[in-house]
């Protein structure tokens, strides 16, 4: 039995790329060949090391939500589709989902453009699990942030906030809600600036994201519709999480948080 | 791309994102460019979902065809740049110099186990084209037939590159092998 008759199948033979006829011809041989055996095995075992050396190779939170964002900028209608940067932050995403439906939608459905009412509800919903998924990713990505120079409180983190971004940014004040505020940034993209809130509830220790982005003029409120909660509303829940969106003064406000939709509502009502 | 469309992309294809990321990071050995890398496979990725049919081809392959040609489009316009030696191709160099693998460096007298370090190691020092393959074929456990369209390449083309991929590995490897006494007996 002469090896070299085989040595050039074996790679093939240990990946099972042969052709059925030889591979049972190569097959035979190796079971009576140490010295093949022992190749084919150690071929084996090199593919099974190297799966396990990358193994642990996670794709980043902040990687997943930037491609969900280009991704989510790629489906809007070129019109309204924001430039984007090359370098996003996790709390820029939610501004530019916020803006990017609901600018798109009243004009297309005026326009009797592409964008079915279904169609758009279900881009709603993608945005609403963006919007879950930026929450959590900013708390993953460390929710106890604070920007250097922002006072602790939310009147001073809208001054100045509105001071630098030249509208009235809206920040609720939960603390009446048994809400204490645990860090603000600011976020945005270029032509619609924002801000971002994180509260924790002092009793269980619950995360609210409270977005606030330049008012959205053109957003119409009737198609979503909240029983018991005041006028215009984005609504939507994900993984446990509910959103809920308003316009107030100059800004639109979305709060997201792992509670329940109607305790969401009742707290954006009790700050409205 | 309808709302169908893109659920269906997001059912189908980011779910490979982890994949698409190891692959990235492997083919650019650099964090930042290996992430834009994965955004602009996703994105050509999301453009041409409507045309694609998995029925041709699987998400996996499709996604890591895109990849590549992300790559080399990459690294062409890095190589309008002025460019590190380890962008130099030394396969060009390969007859000057003779064999690769040592007479005793082969494939069968390494043990795989226990050097894992040394083998990533090992795997980043490949040239790109021999760490696609290996990667596609070990980790991602492609066929043949698969990665010769990830890589746009003929079945033959693809097995002597695995072929030489696993004996530079062994070459790599058999001095640490040797010194950390781990090689196999004959």
């Amino acid at each position: 039995m002469d090896c070299r008759n085989f040595n050039e199948y074996l790679d093939a033979f240990a990946d099972g790329e042969l052709e059925p006829e030889k591979n049972l011809e190569v097959a035979a041989h190796v079971d009576q060949c140490e010295a093949c055996a022992a190749s084919v095995a150690r071929i084996r075992s090199l593919r099974g090391c190297l799966s396990r050396v990358f193994a642990g190779e996670r794709a980043t939170e902040e990687l997943r939500l930037r491609i969900q964002d280009a991704i989510l900028a790629e489906s809007c209608p070129p019109v309204h589709r924001f430039a984007a940067p090359r370098r996003w932050v996790a709390p820029l995403g939610v501004a530019a989902a916020i803006a990017v439906v609901w600018l798109a939608y009243p004009l297309v459905a005026q326009w009797g453009g592409g964008v079915t009412a279904n169609g758009s509800a279900k881009m709603r919903a993608r945005v609403v699990r963006l919007v879950v998924g930026r929450h959590f990713g900013c708390l993953k990505l460390g929710p106890g942030h604070h920007r250097s120079g922002l006072p602790r409180d939310a009147d001073g983190i809208a001054r100045v906030m509105a001071a630098e971004l030249g509208f009235e940014v809206s920040v609720p004040d939960l603390s009446r809600a048994g809400y204490r505020l645990h860090s603000a940034d600011s976020c945005g993209v270029k032509g619609m600036p924002g801000s971002h809130a994180v509260y924790e509830r002092v009793a269980d220790g619950v995360f609210v994201s409270v977005f606030s982005v330049s008012r959205i003029d053109g957003l119409s409120c009737a198609h979503t519709h909240e029983p018991g909660m005041r006028r215009c509303a984005v609504c939507g829940e994900e993984s446990g999480a509910a959103v809920v969106g308003w316009h107030q003064a100059d800004s639109t406000v979305v709060m997201c948080g792992k509670l329940p939709r109607a305790d969401l509502i009742a707290l954006a009502d009790g700050v409205r | 791309m309808t709302a169908d469309s893109g659920e269906r992309f997001e059912e189908h294809v980011l779910p490979h994102l982890d994949s698409v990321f190891r692959m990235a990071r492997r083919l650019a050995r650099n964090d930042s460019v290996a992430d834009d890398l994965v955004q602009e496979t996703f994105i050509r990725a999301f453009r041409a979902f409507p045309r694609f049919e998995m029925r041709d081809f699987g998400v996996r392959p499709w996604l890591f065809k895109i990849l590549h040609h992300a790559f080399y489009t990459h690294r062409g316009k890095s190589r309008r740049q002025p460019s590190l030696l380890d962008d130099v191709n030394f396969d060009l160099f390969e007859g000057a110099v003779g064999p690769t693998v040592p007479a005793e460096g082969g494939i069968e007298n390494i043990a795989w186990e226990g050097i894992d370090e040394e083998l990533k190691h090992a795997v980043e020092s490949l040239k790109p084209q021999y760490r696609v393959v290996l990667l596609l074929w070990s980790f991602e456990e492609l066929s043949y037939k698969e990665i010769a369209e990830v890589c746009d390449c003929a079945i033959g083309t693809v097995m002597s590159r695995l072929y030489r991929a696993r004996r530079l590995l062994a070459e790599k490897l058999s001095g640490y092998a040797e010194r950390e006494n781990i090689r196999r007996k004959p």
